[in-house]
Formats: C-alpha cells, sequence, structure tokens
C-alpha cells in the first residue's frame, strides 16, 4: 500500500502479526588498539530493549545500507567525543534461539550468529 | 417491495446515519476526553525531557522519514535542528498540551500539538511505528476540530466561573470520529487474527514472551515449560480483541462495562508481559 493515509491507518491495525523463534540485537563495536570493544547504544538510544530492537531494523527505510553508514559514522564521532577514538566502527547483527529462561540465555557462543550490516573506517 | 418503499427506507436510513453522526450532544465527555488525554500525553512527551537533544537534535542518532506526500520545498521541515532548536519545537510542544489539558485556547492547542506531534513522527518516531503514536496524531486532529473546551476548561472558568458550568450543546460528529476509529483499529487488529498464520497457535504468545518485549514475569512463566493453556489464551485475545470494539456500542444490559472491564484486563496483562510503553 503507497497511499500515506491508508498506510497510516493500517499499521495501526498491524502490530504482532507474527513471531520469530530466534533473538536478534544490533550489535555496534569499535575498533581501537587492534580490538574490537563493544560500544554500549543505550547511552545514545534511551529507550526499552524492544524499542532498540524495532528502531534499529530502519524498516521506514527501503534501502538501509546508507542509513546504517550514517550510524557508525555518528557513534564514531559520538565516542570520539567521550573520550574513546576508534579507527573503526561496525554494526552487526546478532541472532540466537530464544530461551524460556531469559532475554540471552540462548546467547551462547555456540548458538549465536553473526552477520555484518556496515564498517565505518575513519 | 415498491420503489417508493425502497425510496422511503433508504431516506430513512440515511437521516438515520446523518443523526447518528451529526447531531448535538451535551459537551461533557468531550470535555473530559479532551483533559485526561492531553494530561497523558503531556506526561508521555515530559518523561523525554532528559533525553530531548539525544532523541531528536542532531546531538543524537536521529534519522527523518520525508513522507512521499511532501512537497520537496517543504523538506527542509525535517532536517535534524541543532540542539537549541529542538529544545524549542520540544517547549512549544509542552506548554500546547498542557493549555490542552486545562482547556485553554483548546482548538489552536491541539492543532499546535498535532502538527509538532506529526513531525515528530517523521523525525524519529516513524522508526518505532507503534499504532498508538499513530493514534495520537489523529485524536489531536480531531480535538483540533472540535468543541471539547466547552466543558471542564479554562475557558469555562473564565466565561461562567466555574469550569463545570457549560452553555451549550456541542456537535457528536468529533466523538463518533474518535470512537469510529478506535473501534476500527482493535477491530482490524483482531480480525487479522483469524486468519494470520502466526496467530493459528499458542507459538505466537509463547515466542512473544521470550523476545525483545518480555517482562521478567513473561520469563517467570515461559520458565515453566510449554502448555496448551498458550492455545486458549491466544483464543481469548482473539475473542477480546473482537469484542472489545463492539461492545463499546451495545447498551444493552452491562455488555458496555463488561467490554470496558474486559479491555481494562487486555490491557494490564499486556503491560505486565509485554514491556511495551
Amino acid at each position: 500500500m503507497q497511499w500515506p493515509f491508508v498506510t497510516h491507518f493500517y499499521a495501526m491495525m498491524a502490530p504482532f502479526q507474527s513471531y520469530t523463534t530466534t533473538n536478534a540485537e544490533l550489535v555496534a563495536e569499535g575498533l581501537r588498539s587492534g580490538r574490537w570493544e563493544r560500544i554500549d547504544l543505550t547511552q545514545y538510544l534511551p529507550h526499552s530493549r524492544g524499542e532498540i530492537a524495532i528502531r534499529t531494523r530502519m524498516s521506514s527505510f527501503n534501502d538501509k545500507s546508507p542509513v546504517y553508514l550514517e550510524m557508525a559514522k555518528k557513534l564514531q564521532s559520538m565516542e570520539s567525543a567521550n573520550g574513546r577514538t576508534y579507527s573503526s566502527v561496525r554494526l552487526v547483527w546478532e541472532k540466537w534461539p530464544k530461551s524460556q529462561y531469559g532475554f540471552y540465555d540462548g546467547h551462547t557462543d555456540t548458538d549465536t550468529t553473526r552477520s555484518s550490516v556496515v564498517q565505518f573506517n575513519l | 417491495m415498491t420503489p417508493s418503499l425502497v425510496l422511503h427506507r433508504l431516506t430513512s436510513f440515511f437521516v438515520a446515519w446523518d443523526h447518528w453522526w451529526t447531531r448535538e450532544s451535551y459537551p461533557h465527555i468531550m470535555g473530559i476526553i479532551r483533559a485526561a488525554f492531553g494530561a497523558w500525553l503531556l506526561m508521555y512527551w515530559a518523561i523525554r525531557l532528559p533525553y530531548v537533544r539525544i532523541l531528536f537534535s542532531t546531538d543524537g542518532i536521529v534519522f527523518p522519514k520525508i513522507p512521499e506526500y511532501m512537497p520537496k520545498n517543504m523538506e527542509w521541515l525535517l532536517q535534524v535542528p541543532e540542539p537549541h532548536i529542538a529544545l524549542i519545537i520540544y517547549s512549544i510542544q509542552i506548554v500546547a498540551l498542557i493549555t490542552l489539558t486545562i482547556g485553554f485556547c483548546t482548538r489552536s492547542s491541539a492543532f499546535i500539538a498535532f502538527c509538532i506531534s506529526w513531525y515528530y513522527f517523521y523525525l524519529s518516531l516513524h522508526l518505532f511505528h507503534t499504532s498508538y503514536d499513530r493514534l495520537y496524531i489523529f485524536v489531536l486532529l480531531v480535538l483540533s476540530i472540535s468543541n471539547a473546551g466547552q466543558y471542564l476548561s479554562f475557558e469555562n472558568w473564565e466565561k461562567y466561573g466555574s469550569p463545570f458550568k457549560w452553555e451549550k450543546m456541542v456537535s457528536i460528529f468529533p466523538q463518533r470520529l474518535i470512537a469510529f476509529q478506535i473501534t476500527m483499529t482493535y477491530f482490524g487488529v483482531g480480525f487479522q487474527k483469524l486468519w494470520l498464520p502466526g496467530w493459528q497457535g499458542g507459538e505466537m504468545l509463547w515466542y512473544s514472551m521470550m523476545g525483545v518485549w518480555a517482562t521478567p514475569l513473561a520469563f517467570k512463566i515461559t520458565s515453566y515449560g510449554w502448555s496448551d493453556l498458550y492455545h486458549v489464551a491466544v483464543n481469548l485475545i482473539k475473542i477480546f480483541e473482537l469484542f472489545i470494539p463492539f461492545s463499546f456500542w451495545i447498551t444493552k444490559g452491562k455488555v458496555r462495562w463488561i467490554g470496558m472491564g474486559s479491555g481494562l484486563i487486555f490491557h494490564v496483562l499486556v503491560d505486565l508481559l509485554l514491556y511495551i510503553w
């Protein structure tokens, strides 16, 4: 549906249409002294876990690549302003099987898959 | 059935239809809705105060979305603003919501809050794309064409010396629009679940209660393991979502109140199990 008003009203009726058997999270990492360090996204995205997960899907954009690249650039400059200078920043999707005991309980080295989204080199 | 009888029945139907949408009504309901809704939105926006710069300015990670219907020469409106501009826009939104809540310059306040909510939606909230953010924008637009300031308002206090005094009946049209939209929203959400593949079994609920929204209580429940009760719960959700919107319109017996009670239980359960708000 392309008509924006139809889309606007239809979207009100469209929450929770399907489910997945895995959990996923966008992870930001910065390269410093030859090591990749995890960047805490919650300091820049002050939302609940669910909202961060939805927002970082960038599902409003047809072409997500430039948006993710812009996000990596922005993270590099914001981290630098906070005294953590990274020569590269990369975004990675981590995915792991859902567990009935906790959100990260299934997040093990063997069960977690990582897929690269974008990398920004200074 | 003769043609004249058909014509007569059609005319009667359209007269009743027109009356239902546009008759005059007491101003109390819209006044109360305006005050309650304004207070809710005020809280909804006020809790963002510590994060305004990060959420809505060049200091944060903000990706606006230009709507397809926006003219090219207006696209500058959705450029991410500098922090001081973002704070000014946010302050206007808060002031508009305060004046809307107390019923001072009600229509103008609702319209300003509508415009700024629209702006925030395309500046940032589009990435979260919730039903309720869209609904809030719609309700603000309807309030801006309503007489919701004719009761429980500062305007009435100025005119009559009491916010509880009132003088004239108002058009029921805005009230009908809001009620109809809420009905259709719940109906649409519930009706789709009758055929959506994901909603044909309890797995939908089981996996949702382990997902990004899951609260500690949800994990506590799932830790007891799978049960066929999840199938029952999914069917109860469908019944709730289909019953609630229609129950509001049924004045017979206590159906309306049962519907409201069901709605309350439904939303409290959602809130306890899924950390969406």
